[in-house]
């Protein structure tokens, strides 16, 4: 792990990421699942944070990341999937300081988010008023 | 009575395409031995392992989940062979994975997914794109266009297997150049030829087309390295009508991609042989495309051999000079950064130089060179200057 990545970033993050093609949004609005609502900082969790001693099958980069989408519809979808069910959507607008993300995976809306060590999103998170918002 | 029973088996399953992704590997598209198709979908989810439902399903019926024509929840409900299993992975490794079966009538009913659930994954009707989701892997297809394929499809063997290794090659060290950035133990990791190696699968009509894919299959959310080489090369492609630009970003690319760029431009302007390729990802899903045609190689290729500078790349090595021969001019060095001896040709007087205990800083230029006979590529260094240190 580099010094200067564990100084940036919410998470240590391997050497080279994030990726050279990631980018800071532009206060875009994301959705996420989480398990409480206000969500607590484990719902921000990336995969290796929550399962440190897992090898997965994906790059350790994106493995330091944590999923959100760009689209409500998307989002519910997602929910309804035997680990997800549980889950409540919340939305929110991501600043260039809330740190990079990557489309990632086969679908579009689908981004990875390596999130940057002074950014706190719970305070910003609010629950979609209805399914059809977008 | 007969009392109906479902036998404990086992079988392997080997992963074949991811179907959904979100913090993990959510739904993917799995097959054994015989080539069956399974719909996996994650259902348990704990620091030691991934839990998996799969159920085998037809290609039609595939083919409706793909495209969101068929709820998810009821091809575990309604099962086609009234099988299902479940599989259990601990480690990166998908490629043989156990798979345990289970009594559909015993199914955990948190296992399904909710009513509403529909993938409805993105498809195209473009062939590089449809190869590339079915293999895995970055497809590339090359449409050659030599005099003798022009009225039927055939190439010459001479022309294929020359256009064929100006690709790889280029495609080598575009995807060097790529990784030049960053730090040296990621480099070396990546600097693989796994990496960069593009492998023909198969031939169509279509001008002469060649088929090529990437060497090692994309990850799990479709990404390949080698897309770091093709995006470097469509930069450079994007610019095949106008030579100044395309030599003054060829000259940022380093000598061994000029090199590399000017012999393909050659081959096409010299047998005129018009390029075209398409490209794609599982990740992207999407096509790029660049044409060079022969009227347009030839301009280019004046223009980089007009630049001499940028077909060279400067080395640095430091350490004692293990052989000098002045009269033949070459020398032979222990490179400190790496351990390694490297050896050149010399293009300035080496008199006076002391072998085994002085230590020199030696300002060489390395060039992309061919064996005769093999067309083997290989550097060659020419020291251009030295100092002690």
């Amino acid at each position: 792990m580099s010094t200067e990545t564990q100084n940036h970033w919410a998470e240590s993050l391997p050497d080279g990421c994030p990726p050279e093609n990631a980018f800071a949004p532009q206060n875009d609005m994301f959705y996420r699942l989480v398990d409480t609502v206000p969500p607590e900082d484990k719902d921000f969790w990336s995969h290796r944070k929550l399962f440190p001693n897992r090898k997965f099958n994906i790059s350790e980069c994106l493995a330091c990341s944590c999923s959100i989408i760009s689209d409500l519809q998307s989002c519910i979808r997602v929910s309804k999937l035997p680990t997800q069910k549980n889950k409540r959507i919340v939305k929110l607008s991501l600043p260039p300081e809330s740190g990079l993300i990557k489309q990632t995976g086969g679908h579009l809306t689908h981004f990875s988010w390596w999130r940057a060590l002074d950014f706190n999103p719970i305070p910003l998170c609010v629950e979609p008023d209805g399914t059809t918002e977008n | 009575m007969v009392q109906q029973r479902i036998k404990s088996s086992m079988k392997k399953l080997f992963y074949k395409e991811p179907l959904l992704f979100y913090d993990g590997l959510q739904i993917f598209v799995a097959e054994d031995q015989f080539s069956s198709k399974y719909v996996c979908t994650l259902v348990e989810q704990s620091d030691e392992k991934d839990k998996y439902l799969c159920v085998p399903v037809s290609s039609s019926r595939l083919s409706a989940v793909i495209r969101g024509n068929i709820e998810l929840r009821e091809i575990y409900i309604a099962t086609e062979s009234n099988e299902l299993f479940t599989v259990e992975v601990q480690t990166e490794l998908l490629h043989d994975l156990p798979a345990s079966q289970i009594n559909p009538e015993e199914l955990p009913a948190n296992w399904l997914p909710d009513h509403g659930f529909f993938l409805n994954v993105e498809s195209s009707d473009n062939l590089v794109i449809t190869e590339s989701v079915e293999r895995q892997r970055a497809i590339i297809h090359c449409h050659l266009n030599p005099p003798e394929a022009r009225s039927e499809s055939k190439i010459l063997a001479d022309n294929l297997s020359q256009a064929t290794k100006l690709i790889q090659r280029l495609i080598k060290h575009a995807f060097r150049r790529s990784i030049t950035s960053l730090e040296k133990n990621i480099r070396t990791r990546l600097s693989t030829p796994d990496n960069y190696q593009l492998e023909v699968f198969a031939f169509s009509e279509g001008s002469f087309t060649l088929h090529l894919q990437s060497a090692i299959p994309a990850d799990l959310v479709g990404y390949v390295e080698i897309t770091k080489a093709l995006q470097i090369i469509d930069r450079i492609t994007a610019l095949v009508s106008t030579p100044n630009a395309t030599v003054e970003q060829v000259a940022q690319l380093g000598g061994h991609f000029a090199t590399a760029y000017k012999d393909l431009l050659k081959f096409i302007s010299d047998v005129d042989t018009p390029l075209e390729y398409e490209w794609s990802t599982p990740e992207t899903r999407t096509i790029v495309r660049r044409r060079i045609t022969s009227a347009q190689a030839k301009p280019l290729y004046d223009a980089l051999i007009e630049r001499t500078d940028i077909g060279s790349e400067t080395v640095e090595l430091i350490g004692k000079l293990t052989k000098v021969d002045e009269k033949m001019k070459t020398w032979r060095i222990t490179n400190e950064e790496d351990d390694k001896e490297y050896n050149g040709e010399s293009e300035t007087d080496l008199a006076g130089l002391i072998i085994e205990t002085q230590r020199y800083k030696l300002v060489c230029e390395e060039r992309l060179e061919e064996e005769r006979g093999t067309g083997k590529e290989f550097t060659k260094l020419y020291l251009i200057s030295f100092q002690t240190i």
